[in-house]
């Protein structure tokens, strides 16, 4: 389902430009559980914006569901966000003034789901992630653990194909890393979700069945 | 999505709402400005709309050309309305009136009222839209002695309105006196509303006028003549045919009149009237039209209300844009999330609307509550229930849509263009420099500043006039108008009389205004102010006799040919010594010359703002007078004023006290200068205030913004002050630049507004220093003791919580 071919991103530095990522040919399958490693400042992050029609590569093709994301309108890569992915992050990323349960149901109201749907789809995660008692809470009232499964439960509520988290358990520690972790492998082999993941720990890179490596832009 | 939106944008203000409240209090200020504006400006297109006849009703006018100089007036004969009816099918009907500055003292039994005289033609009615409440509109005006009195009038004489076949008195009155019947009321009219040109007491017939007035000259223009023109009527082609009338009408008289050059006529709408009246100044206001205005003043009020809100919409576009900062990341996060540009801009204009309708809101509630202040100011009486008149309702939609584009739409726009990668990894922010929204400071600045010394010049200039030494002293000088066809001669002398030794009272003079004249000397023609005056004058009013003398009793020579004259005059006559000197006055002064027998100090006959004109003084004991001046003692005025007002009643009963302090009446010249340094001071206030609100905003944010520097600064050593001067700079930087425009605006347009004074204050240099002074002084006390505060803040604290 994802299919990038000679994608380069460089930024403007001085005269010339500095590359961060060259070249990368990358296939991912539907279904498939991928861990991107590497050092700090190798690319990882911007590989994965990219992947997720966060940024946009410099140079190369990127086919995302067989559609050439580059020729593709804003309007219609809106869409495919809307519909097919989800982000979660290392520094989870919720919106303050919301609670909960209004951060897990944002991405339904931008996907325009009937109100009855909404209710019963984030009841459901809410339940799932033992978080009822926690809905109207606001996320400073959250412990980093729980903020994180927030997070999660934001990237799936609207039942996208796939996952992408930048170092999900970055700020957290190893229990509660086991616990998104599981929650992952989970998703992935229940839910037939496809997730990328940006990880340091080859313990978390153990959840996926494939490692890809990056060095200084370059695909090791 | 809509409850979402609402409880976001909710909690959002909530959580800013140091920042909203002065968003919202800054923009309801400017937005009260804007609706006051608006309140003057349809109040003022609102005259004498109410006349059903509008379409076709048209006020002739006269266009004047002497030696070069082209004056139209909104004046015409007594004539021109007659004979254009008669001979020019066009003009279905014309009603003149002659009145508007024509006061009259009129009498029912005991009781007497200085009343605002009005003289019209019998189609009055037909005409005007006024209502009639009791009588007969078709008849009311046909008798010679009819009256028309206004509901207002009826009250105050009888104390109700169903008093047709009343009769009220005229006691001195020419008209009156020769009809030797009383007047009688045949209707009671509505008072005329306060948006209507025309305004009196009291209605009469035209023909009344006439008794003691005829007047059949074609070169004559003191009254208004108003016509009806047929529905199909070419404007161009009834003023053709207008003059082609007056010319072969006039032709004998402007061939018997060497001085009269021909009038050109033409027509004026009657709801132009209001921003046009086309008064000629120093000619008698007896058109029968009043409250003139001028578009100029709509134009000022827009002009100041619009800047106060730009200025106040500088304020919510800063702090929106640096609040937006916080917000960048809940941007970032949305994009991840699916949500598209357009949303988020929607939401966050969304959101600034709904500041910007709460601002709305208060606006209205703040102008209801200052609508009494502002209708001093701008003198008007508008009611504050005109706010919920639908034209206003469709202003004020007006107002907020404009609102939200100029100071929303471009926050949001910054925002929703944020690159939602760079705000989740905290890259640098757009937002950051800014370099428009310190430009708009500067703007902001600069637009106080100007207001600032505004202010200053005003009060110098008033201050100037206040204190100038007129060449007179006008303190406690009474003057006593007498009204009418009364011997004002005789009357002074029983007054004098019956006054004769009363400690509380000093001189008692009778004077008498007789207008420009022409006068000659050895040939010169010129213009001339005359008042007749008495030896009485000179001494009360503590004038200089700079040559020659006063009048005087003893030379019996002074009463018939003695004349004062001022410097202006001697100097405009061309006279080496002028003592013994004749001057040749017109025919009402007598055909055998006025002897100068003494020259006065230059004084200010009129108001600073003309130049002193040649002045030609004849004796009021042969000429007669108009007023009794009397100089009374400080102790025990208001005694004084009764002891006054009970001895002329016994000498002239029936007639109405009508009297003013000189000092005051001198004051009324400028009236408008006064309200309008009044207006110039809220204003200013208002300025200033807005201004303070944004920077103490602006700084208080940008601390905010900077906690993790000042943090690491004072981790590495710096002191609270160098880190409150680091604050200071750009402000300091901004109103200097601000001070570079404002500087010179101010003086050219302060420039424009003095040259209105031939007599007026220089701007001093100090002006500009100390408003530009006080603004540095109140931005740095403000940003410094922000700045000072935020380098207390433990670092460790600031820096954790980043
Ligand atoms: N906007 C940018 N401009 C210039 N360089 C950038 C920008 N964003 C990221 N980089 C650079 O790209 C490189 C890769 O960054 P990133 O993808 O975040 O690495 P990683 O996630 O592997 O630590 C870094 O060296 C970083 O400095
Ligand atoms: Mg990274």
């Amino acid at each position: 389902m994802i299919k990038l071919e000679k994608i380069s991103k460089y930024y403007p530095a001085g005269f010339g430009k500095t590359y961060v990522l060259r070249h990368i040919d990358l296939h991912i399958k539907e279904g498939e559980f991928v861990s991107i490693m590497g050092p700090s400042g190798s690319g990882k992050s911007t590989l994965l914006h990219i992947l997720g029609l966060l940024e946009e590569p410099s140079e190369g093709e990127y086919l995302f569901l067989d559609e050439p994301v580059q020729k593709l309108s804003e309007k219609k890569r809106t869409e495919l966000h809307r519909h097919h992915i989800g982000f979660v992050f290392q520094a989870y990323h919720l919106i303050d003034e919301l609670t909960v349960y209004e951060n897990i149901e944002t991405p339904l109201l931008y996907k325009g789901t009937s109100s009855s749907e909404r209710k019963s789809r984030v009841a459901e995660l809410l339940d799932r992630f033992n978080m009822v008692a926690k809905k109207d809470l606001f996320p400073h009232q959250l412990s980093g653990g729980q903020q994180q499964l927030v997070g999660v439960a934001r990237a799936i509520v609207h039942n996208p194909k796939v996952i992408f988290a930048d170092e999900p358990t970055g700020n957290l520690h190893s229990e509660q890393a086991i616990e998104i972790m599981e929650l992952f492998q989970k998703l992935n082999q229940e839910d037939k979700v496809t997730i990328v993941q940006v990880t340091h720990s080859e313990t978390n890179a153990g959840y996926g069945n494939r490692i890809v490596r990056l060095k200084d832009g370059w695909l090791a | 999505m809509f409850k979402t939106f609402l409880k976001i944008a909710g909690r959002h203000l909530w959580r800013i709402r140091l920042y909203a409240c002065i968003n919202i209090t800054g923009l309801s200020l400017g937005m009260m400005c804007v609706v006051l504006a608006a309140l003057y400006v349809t109040d003022e297109l609102s005259f004498d709309r109410f006349h059903q006849r509008n379409p076709h009703l048209y006020r002739i006018t006269s266009t004047f050309r002497d030696d070069g100089k082209v004056a139209t007036s909104g004046g015409t004969g007594q004539v021109q309305g007659p004979a254009f009816k008669a001979q020019i099918p066009e003009v279905l009907q014309y009603a003149r009136l002659m009145g508007g500055d024509i006061y009259g003292d009129v009498r029912h039994q005991s009781k007497a009222f200085k009343l605002q005289l009005l003289f019209v033609d019998s189609t009055f009615f037909d005409i005007f839209s006024f209502k009639l409440l009791r009588g007969d509109a078709a008849t009311a005006l046909d008798n010679v002695n009819s009256v028309v009195i206004t509901e207002r009038t009826a009250r105050r004489f009888f104390n109700r309105t169903d008093v047709t076949g009343e009769v009220l008195q005229m006691d001195a009155d020419p008209s009156a006196m020769r009809i030797g019947k009383p007047l009688v009321i045949t209707g009671v009219v509505a008072d005329p509303p306060l948006n209507s040109s025309i305004q009196f007491d009291i209605l009469f017939p035209f023909s009344f006028m006439k008794v003691s007035f005829d007047d059949t000259s074609w070169l004559n223009a003191y009254l208004g003549t108003f016509v009806v023109l047929h529905p199909l009527a070419d404007v161009d082609n009834v003023i053709d045919k207008f003059n082609r009338v007056a010319a072969s009408m006039s032709k004998d008289q402007l061939a018997a009149d060497r001085k009269a050059s021909p009038i050109t006529y033409g027509l004026q709408r009657i709801t132009d009237i209001h921003f046009n009246p086309q008064e000629i100044p120093n000619q008698n206001g007896e058109s029968g039209v009043v409250n003139g205005s001028k578009p100029v003043y709509s134009y000022i009020f827009l002009g100041i209300a619009i800047f106060i809100l730009l200025m106040a919409s500088v304020n919510f576009i800063n702090i929106s844009i640096a609040c937006s900062m916080k917000r960048a990341k809940e941007v970032g996060i949305r994009k991840a999330t699916g949500s598209s540009n357009r949303q988020i801009l929607t939401q966050f204009i969304g959101e600034s609307a709904l500041s910007i309708f709460v601002a709305m809101m208060l606006a209205l509630l703040l102008t209801w509550a200052l609508l009494p202040v502002f209708n001093q100011l701008s003198e008007k009486h508008i009611s504050p229930f005109r706010i919920l008149a639908p034209e206003l309702i469709v202003w004020f939609a007006g107002i907020f849509i404009t609102n939200v584009l100029v100071s929303a739409v471009y926050p949001a726009y910054l925002l929703s263009a944020l690159n939602p990668v760079q705000t989740l990894y905290g890259g640098n922010l757009p937002a950051a420099k800014n370099l428009a929204g310190k430009t708009l400071i500067v703007f902001q600045f600069a637009i106080a500043i100007v207001l600032g010394i505004a202010s200053l010049v005003f009060y110098l200039q008033m201050h100037f006039i206040r204190t100038r030494d007129l060449g007179y002293d006008p303190a406690q000088v009474v003057k006593i108008g007498i009204q009418g066809v009364r011997d004002a001669r005789q009357i002074k002398e029983q007054f004098a009389s019956e006054l004769a030794g009363d400690q509380s009272i000093g001189d008692i003079s009778l004077a008498g205004e007789f207008g420009r004249r022409e006068t000659t000397v050895n040939s010169h023609k010129f213009m001339s102010y005359f008042r007749t005056v008495d030896e009485h004058y000179v001494p009360m009013l503590a004038m200089q006799v700079r040559d020659g003398r006063n009048f005087s009793p003893l030379f019996a020579s002074d009463k018939k040919y003695g004349v004062l004259v001022n410097q202006a005059f001697v100097k405009e006559a061309g006279l080496k010594d002028p003592i013994g000197k004749k001057l040749m006055p017109d025919s009402y002064f007598g055909t055998a010359g006025l002897t100068i027998v003494g020259v006065l100090r230059d004084f200010h006959y009129g108001s600073l703002k003309e130049r002193i004109q040649p002045i030609v003084m004849p004796m009021s004991t042969q000429y007669g007078g108009d007023a009794l001046w009397v100089k009374i003692k400080k102790e025990q005025q208001e005694q004084t004023i009764a002891k006054l007002e009970r001895t002329f009643k016994k000498i002239v009963p029936g007639a109405v006290f009508d009297y003013s302090f000189l000092d005051e009446s001198n004051a009324k010249a400028y009236a408008l200068e006064q309200r309008w340094q009044k207006i110039i001071g809220y204003v200013t206030v208002l300025s200033i205030i807005i201004c303070g609100l944004g920077l103490f905003g602006l700084t208080h944010l940008s601390i905010l913004h900077r906690r993790r520097e000042t943090g690491i600064r004072l981790v590495l050593g710096a002191s609270a002050f160098e880190i409150a001067s680091g604050f200071s700079v750009d402000f300091i930087r901004i109103i200097l630049i601000a001070l570079l425009i404002a500087c010179p605006a101010s003086s050219y347009f302060l420039h424009l507004w003095l040259n209105d004074f031939a007599y007026r204050t220089e701007i001093p240099w100090w002006v500009f220093a100390l408003t530009g002074g006080t603004a540095l002084a109140g931005a740095l006390v403000t940003v410094f003791a922000q700045g000072l505060r935020a380098a207390g803040v433990n670092p460790v604290i600031s820096l954790r919580s980043e």
